[in-house]
């Protein structure tokens, strides 16, 4: 990676070196970002984020006929063997493509923490913040004029360590970004004018932010021309796009990770809201499987004809699975024992269930996986040695993973 | 002979009492002294025009209207001019906003519990209460949190709240010593222990829909099993949260932190720095500095207005950002002004100004939602940044307003409030005031307070 150093930028390194101590805290962007560059390689990932946690027992983990399996029924699968919920059937036909995380277990039972743990695959320390997974894969990849890290209807977690040119370009609604990046090349004359009249006032005054907001613009502006932009336009896809991923939210997000994927973009994050179903849980999964059912069947379809699944991971997950026990409002509540993790593509071998749970899923039966090892798992399969290590703005050590022990059988 | 003895006497009585009350003076004085021993000269003053847009933006959270720059610039008395944006209605609402990003920051959902928090606030600020008394009702809230604003802040940090009270009101991060003892000062994970035992006797309830009530049950334990404060201090009662309030409030480093956050807010730059690491690692640039900031906090009752008032006064508050050589070095000395990039609450305000814009609230909420991403835990120094997406939500904001009246002085007064220099009016030659307005809200020049 060749990291462009402005003349500012330049004055700022040496000036650091001098006056270490009193300077260290200011230029935190500029040393993160050229640290100990892996190897480059051409990995990329989706994450299907199933927002609020999904219940492990209407999906991936079903327990028909007993009494905590609520009137869920399960359905065989491609492959012979595995039954899954019968709320995804098009899924089930894709079983040799992908494994099924049963023996995953978590701490973290708040929403929040929940999320940053199966985000950064770290628990979360304000004194210490961590980048996520998504800013990693950026800041590891080739450099490129658009972003390599988007999260579509999340605004995801921070790249921390990773350098802000690593942040998740955050996507709330495609057509929303869409009209705004072609606002802005109508307005690409008054950007290269805003450069040339930021100069004198950058040439006078001292301060790491105008560097950082001059390389922004300078990035915006290049970004422009790539077609990336093209991507973000989903509305413009072939009609028959349009249809086979179907005119939903969650449909038209999928179509857009798979836009995204063919125009160089290594990461991409989807969020599906609505999984936190204290109340009324069967009515409401059997609902949000249905809305991801096919799209998520689709985006499969889709990478494997057009060669990119064997170089993509995709992975459906939430914060935390969902109690065993049925709450007095037909619902089910946070469950973090047992997080439910769906993974495949990136060559990762599928047709697989890894672990299991007893008989009412209270419990793991044999040997359990933690967070971290599925980040060892997922790092190194996206080409990132998990004991990479990194260091904070501080200076401190920070390994890829947290102590992850890679799951062998996923490999 | 009598006139002449009177005459030196009184002049020598007024000098005497100049120096023991221009505590102004004795900030310069520090700074003077510590850049002489690096060798180095202060850089100049700052204008008029650039003053006022500084103190507008520092007290009254954006800046000035072109109208009130006249006003000013036809009589620039700087003093009075600090007076009168201290009692401007204004303030109080924008430095809640400043306290309560810090002390509550921005969570996705809530709020609601926010806008309960920054109203409570907003108001004691409005009734003058000293940032002693704001603190410790904080520290000691009780009750509903739907009727009574701080309690807020415990619902917002339930989990260990230790580590936010700690963190905000002594400047320290007792954080890392949750698991470890830390590897680089004196706090240890008993320290840790022993300071979270005075909240746990929090009892949190729900009343009703968004309503929670705070109350704390009676502590008693054992010798051994008592909280124990930083100073050593333990409780002697059952009330452990309110002698906590006390022995933090009454402690020289509660003292300490409020000077250097509020030296901060206005310098841009903490005399420790960052401003929640006071370490053995992270020494003060100017501890006589510090101390003295820490006297004065305390002589003056923590009075937050004199405070301030006391740090715009001073020539460092005053001097120019530009400098030409030595710039990091001579911030760090504060012999030259750190340029601070606008919250976005301070871009907003100040972008309808420029723009003759009637400000809305729910617009402003949004773009600040927007603006700040998850990860900002309040301290703007730690995880400020520019997202990417910055410039489309400056163009969907200039999109829906036409652009501000007036010919190319009329735009360089009213957004960036100053008139432009001839190179400039020669660059601008042909251009739309679209175009001319577009850039200049977009300059780095608007985007920070310099």
């Amino acid at each position: 990676m060749t990291i462009r150093i402005s003349r500012r930028g330049m004055l700022q390194t040496f000036g650091a070196g001098i006056f270490g101590l009193a300077c260290k805290h200011r230029c935190d962007a500029l040393f993160a970002a050229p640290l100990n560059k892996l190897q480059a390689n051409n990995k990329r990932c989706v994450v299907l984020w199933m927002d609020g946690g999904p219940s492990q027992m209407e999906t991936f983990d079903p327990k028909p006929s007993t009494s905590t399996g609520g009137p869920t029924e399960s359905i065989s699968t491609s492959v012979p063997g595995i039954a899954i919920a019968k709320y995804l059937p098009k899924i089930a036909t894709k079983m040799e493509h992908f494994s099924i995380l049963r023996s995953l277990t978590s701490p973290e039972g708040d929403h929040d923490r929940g999320s940053h743990l199966l985000h950064t695959g770290y628990p979360q320390v304000p004194a210490f913040p961590r980048p996520t997974l998504g800013s990693v894969v950026s800041h590891e990849s080739p450099t490129a004029d658009h972003p390599l890290f988007v999260s579509v209807g999340s605004r995801g977690f921070g790249p921390a360590y990773m350098g802000p040119e690593h942040a998740p370009f955050t996507i709330e609604d495609p057509n929303t970004a869409v009209s705004q990046l072609r606002e802005l090349t109508t307005q690409r004359s008054w950007l290269r004018k805003l450069d040339s009249f930021n100069q004198v006032f950058d040439e006078d005054n001292y301060d790491q932010n105008l560097a950082r907001r001059k390389s922004s613009i300078a990035r915006i502006e290049r970004l422009l021309s790539t077609s990336f932009v093209q991507a973000l336009n989903v509305e413009k896809s072939p009609t028959q796009d349009l249809e086979r991923y179907g005119d939903s939210t969650f449909g038209r997000r999928c179509l857009l990770a798979k836009r995204l994927l063919d125009s160089g973009v290594r990461f991409v994050e989807i969020a599906h809201g609505g999984w936190d179903t204290h109340d009324d849980n069967f009515n409401s999964v059997a609902r949000l499987c249905t809305e991801i059912d096919g799209p998520w069947n689709t985006l499969i379809e889709d990478l494997q004809a057009s060669g990119l699944w064997d170089e993509t991971v995709v992975l459906w997950m939430g914060e935390f699975g969902r109690t065993p026990q049925i709450n007095a409002n037909s619902g089910r509540d946070h469950f973090p024992k047992v997080t439910p993790v769906v993974v495949g593509g990136g060559g990762l071998r599928g047709g697989q269930v890894i672990g299991q749970t007893n008989k009412l899923g209270l419990e793991i039966d044999g040997p359990s996986y933690t967070v971290p090892d599925l980040f060892a798992t997922l790092l190194s399969t996206l080409g990132i040695d998990p004991n990479h290590q990194f260091q904070n703005e501080f200076g401190a050590i920070a390994p890829a993973s947290d102590n992850g022990k890679i799951i062998a059988s996923l490999i | 002979m009598w006139l002449r003895w009177i005459t030196i006497v009184s002049w020598l009585v007024v000098a005497e009492v100049s120096f023991a009350q221009d505590p102004t003076q004795r900030i310069d004085q520090i700074l003077l002294e510590a850049g002489k021993s690096q060798g180095l000269e202060p850089a100049a003053l700052c204008s008029d025009e650039q003053f006022a847009r500084r103190a507008y933006l520092d007290l009254r959270g954006r800046i000035p209207t072109a109208i009130e720059l006249q006003q000013f610039l036809a009589n620039p008395d700087r003093q009075r001019l600090i007076d009168e944006l201290l009692a401007s209605d204004e303030f109080p609402t924008h430095w809640s906003n400043l306290w309560t990003t810090q002390w509550y920051g921005y969570t996705n959902e809530d709020e609601v519990g926010r806008a309960e928090f920054q109203q409570w606030l907003e108001e004691s600020l409005r009734q003058q209460r000293s940032y002693e008394r704001i603190v410790h009702e904080i520290v000691t809230a009780s009750g509903e949190s739907a009727f009574h604003g701080p309690v807020n802040f415990y619902i917002r940090h339930n989990e260990q709240p230790v580590v936010k009270v700690t963190r905000s009101f002594l400047g320290i991060r007792l954080d890392c010593a949750r698991c470890h003892d830390h590897p680089f000062d004196r706090w240890t994970e008993e320290d840790f222990q022993k300071m979270d035992r005075f909240f746990s006797g929090l009892q949190f309830n729900d009343v009703s829909r968004g309503n929670t009530r705070l109350t704390d049950a009676v502590m008693q334990a054992e010798p051994a099993e008592l909280p124990r404060f930083l100073s050593g201090a333990v409780p002697k009662t059952t009330q452990w949260r309110s002698e906590f309030a006390m022995f933090l409030t009454k402690s020289r480093p509660f003292a300490r932190n409020f000077a250097n956050r509020i030296w901060y807010h206005l310098m841009g730059r903490g005399v420790v720095h960052p401003v929640d690491d006071f370490s053995r690692d992270n020494p003060a640039s100017h501890p006589q500095l510090l101390e003295y900031l820490t006297d004065e906090s305390r002589n003056s009752n923590f009075d937050i207005k004199n405070m301030i008032r006391l740090i715009c006064r001073s020539e460092a508050y005053q001097r120019v950002s530009k400098v030409k050589k030595d710039a990091a070095v001579m911030q760090q000395l504060f012999l030259a002004r750190t340029i601070k990039p606008l919250t976005p609450g301070q871009w907003y305000s100040s972008f309808c100004v420029a723009t003759q814009k009637a400000p809305n609230p729910n617009e402003e909420r949004e773009f600040v939602r927007q603006y700040l991403s998850d990860a900002i835990e309040g301290d703007f120094s730690a995880t400020w940044e520019y997202k990417e997406t910055l410039q489309g939500l400056m163009s969907a904001l200039l999109d829906k307003s036409s652009p501000p009246p007036g010919n190319i002085e009329e735009l360089f007064i009213s957004i960036l409030n100053r008139r432009p220099i001839p190179e400039e009016l020669k660059f601008f030659q042909g251009s739309s005031s679209r175009e001319i307005s577009y850039v200049l809200l977009h300059s780095n020049e608007f985007s920070v307070n310099h």
